[in-house]
């Protein structure tokens, strides 16, 4: 026998992340708000406000506006759905493994295996209702994966292990809820099977004869006698989330109401799995116009929305917005760990930030290039002794590194020497480097302290053909 | 009389010995004129500018206090320096290169912004900035920003005028070959004190002076050409 299937389906979807102008969701809307799809000419989704108005699902453009004039009309994007219902499973991700996709608005997720860490049934629902609980949505479920989808699209809504009761149930379903196509139902309506129980008491081979593979593929699986495989959710590396809006924004600071909800969405997205965003970026799509995308950055990583929001409410003001605002969606891709911050107690003045979040800061302004290190370089060659690592390369500093071999090194060093231009005194006796003649800069020098008449100690050298350059300062 | 003293109070041009706490650590630099000029040494927070000629010195005379903090797991920031600094001269003098970050930004502004986030960060136990002539606004956000962070933050400045800024200590050093000429400035918590001299030269200059007779061994020093 195969696992225990629950299937969830979700019937408006689209509608519960559209966002009104006071920051309330569609279902909290005192206007009645229905998405229409193009495609079948019907509504397909409304909110409780135009169920009030007298609407019902299924109708037709004109008979809706008929009914009710001031309904607002949202066109049907399957794609929008699929991205809402990868967010959920992102969600249900952190209570239950096996998920699996059915675009654009059923999720499958296998019971039998998390009973071993939630005890019963009911428990493992409890918690899954309490991640899903502003949601709308039928479910089921059963033994058999396409049966579940067939209940949970009938409205089955009941959740019970026993393993008779979901054969029971469909049975009691009508056959408009199932996979097969119209013809087929047809054929099936012909030679008088009308219902599951009537499908289901027809010997095989007497079907057999009648239909074709797919048919007795189907109901086998119904049956919960053959295996069906599904592919598994696997979560992404990043956060996405998207809101339409039902009012075009034309004031930045409007953004705000719909752009909290979002950051809540995150929060949780990050609290759930113990990491913090250093960058979220904030696409809005403009009537007309290119997306226009607007960046946040918190040096320290964060993933509280509050904290978020004081970001974004002081970015808010530098933004000017060329078109009126359709939709924001919010994307943060660069996620790591959330790290304590480990202070020393016996320190006296504590840290308010550690090196690396200094740095992220530093970066984050001035650009990864901007922060170096130095490194020795194994060479005599002043021009090769400074190597600079930049962009998060750390210098790897051995024990003779870090002990000094010469004296009297200048502090300031010029990586292309300056020719001497003033009379100097020479102070001391000379250094000869002759060295390079394998690569192609062969050197040879000889290098003195010199003063000039400002005071300045110079790093003079001499080269083989008696010309005089700076190399340095001993600032 | 009262109001006068409590307005220059408030525009923070009156120093009371009774309000500041005497700063009671100091870092010696080693140089015992300066070092009892300053009664002990430089600070261990707060601003100092060091204004001077390039090249004079003026770097060396700090790094000893550098070189002081590494106990401390610390780090050293270096913000806008004219020339590149040289790796073997900061393992001569004992810094270590994996603590020392290099920041260069194109603009002023930006490299004041940078050593503020150094210095109140806490991650920071000196931070050197060369800079080109600071505001009383600016340098007054940086000697808090150091104070919040317990940093030292030394500024260079080669060019411009003096301006009193309300900073921990404030240095005008040149040079006469061998010797500094050290001109205390400002110093909080201090008295003023006149311009001294002392002198500061590197270690073979020094040792090519003294009469080759002290070599004990066979070794004679090349001598340059005078």
């Amino acid at each position: 026998m195969q696992g225990l299937w629950l299937y969830l389906r979700f019937n408006a979807l689209q509608l519960s992340h559209v966002v009104d102008e006071n920051g309330l969701g569609a279902e909290q809307a005192s206007h009645p708000i229905a998405v229409y799809c193009a495609h079948t000419n019907q509504l397909c989704q409304m909110n409780a406000a135009a169920a009030q108005a007298g609407l019902t699902l299924g109708i037709g453009l004109a008979a809706a506006s008929a009914l009710c004039a001031e309904l607002d009309i949202i066109e049907y994007e399957p794609e929008q759905e699929t991205k809402l219902l990868h967010s959920i499973a992102e969600q249900l991700y952190g209570v239950t493994a096996d998920i699996s996709l059915d675009h654009p608005n059923g999720l499958y997720l296998r019971v039998d295996n998390m009973l071993k860490l939630y005890g019963s049934v009911q428990h493992y629902w409890q918690t899954l209702q309490r991640i899903l609980q502003p949601r709308r949505f039928n479910y089921a479920c059963a033994y058999s994966i396409s049966a579940v989808k067939v209940l949970a699209k009938a409205g089955y809504n009941n959740i019970n292990a026993n393993p008779n009761a979901w054969k029971k149930a469909l049975c009691g379903t009508s056959l408009s809820y199932c996979e097969l196509t119209h013809k087929q139902i047809d054929a099936l309506n012909r030679v008088g099977i009308q219902s599951f129980k009537q499908l289901f008491e027809q010997p095989v081979s007497a079907l057999a004869a009648r239909f074709d593979g797919e048919v007795l593929r189907y109901l086998s699986q119904l049956k919960g006698e053959r295996f069906e495989q599904l592919a598994l959710y696997r979560p992404s590396q990043k956060f996405y989330q998207h809101s339409e809006l039902l009012y075009e924004i034309t004031h930045s600071e409007r953004l705000l109401k719909p752009l909290a909800n979002l950051l809540k969405h995150l929060e949780s997205y990050l609290v759930q799995r113990g990491l913090v965003a250093f960058d979220i970026n904030i696409d809005m799509q403009l009537r007309d116009k290119q997306n226009q995308r607007w960046q946040l950055h918190s040096p320290q990583g964060e993933s509280r929305a509050t904290a978020w929001q004081e970001i974004a409410a002081i970015r808010i003001e530098h933004i000017t917005l060329t078109a009126p605002v359709q939709g924001i969606s919010l994307s943060a891709q660069q996620l790591s760990p959330a790290v304590a911050a480990n202070d020393d107690l016996f320190a006296g003045k504590r840290q308010t930030m550690n090196a690396l979040q200094l740095l992220a800061r530093l970066q984050a302004k001035l650009g990864s290039e901007a922060i170096a290190q130095v490194q020795r370089g194994d060479d005599f060659r002043p021009e090769y002794i400074n190597r600079w690592l930049s962009g998060g390369q750390v210098p790897c500093i051995t024990q003779s590194a870090n002990q000094a071999q010469y004296y009297d090194r200048p502090t300031f060093l010029l990586s292309q020497p300056q020719p001497l231009s003033e009379p100097s005194k020479i102070l001391t006796s000379p250094e000869r480097l002759a060295t390079g003649w394998w690569d192609d800069a062969p050197v040879e020098r000889d290098y003195f302290i010199a003063q000039n008449p400002q005071g300045q100690y110079l790093w003079v050298f001499r080269t083989a053909d008696n010309q005089w350059f700076v190399q340095g300062y001993f600032a | 009389m009262s109001a006068l003293i409590t307005q220059l109070k408030n525009k923070q041009l009156v120093w009371q010995a009774s309000r500041t706490p005497q700063v009671s650590s100091r870092l010696p630099t080693g140089i015992a004129k300066l070092d009892d000029a300053l009664q002990g040494g430089f600070p261990t927070q707060g601003m100092v500018l060091i204004r001077s000629s390039m090249g004079i010195g003026e770097l060396r005379l700090c790094l000893p206090l550098l070189q002081q903090r590494q106990h401390e797991q610390r780090h050293v920031f270096v913000i806008g320096a004219p020339i590149e600094l040289n790796a073997d001269a900061l393992a001569e003098h004992g810094i270590q290169a994996a603590r020392t970050y290099f920041v260069q930004a194109n603009d002023q502004a930006k490299q004041l912004w940078a050593c503020e986030q150094c210095a109140k960060s806490g991650c920071c136990h000196t931070v050197l900035l060369w800079h080109e002539g600071l505001s009383v606004s600016q340098a007054k956000r940086l000697q808090v920003a150091a104070e919040q962070g317990n940093c030292l933050l030394i500024a260079y400045q080669y060019r411009g005028q003096a301006l009193p800024l309300p900073i921990s200590l404030s240095l005008h050093i040149s040079r006469q070959t061998e010797h500094l000429h050290i001109h205390i400035e400002k110093q909080r918590g201090g008295w003023p004190v006149p311009t001294f001299t002392v002198k500061h030269t590197l270690s073979s200059i020094h040792s090519a002076q003294q009469s080759p007779a002290q070599t004990s061994s066979n070794i004679v020093p090349l001598r340059a050409q005078r």
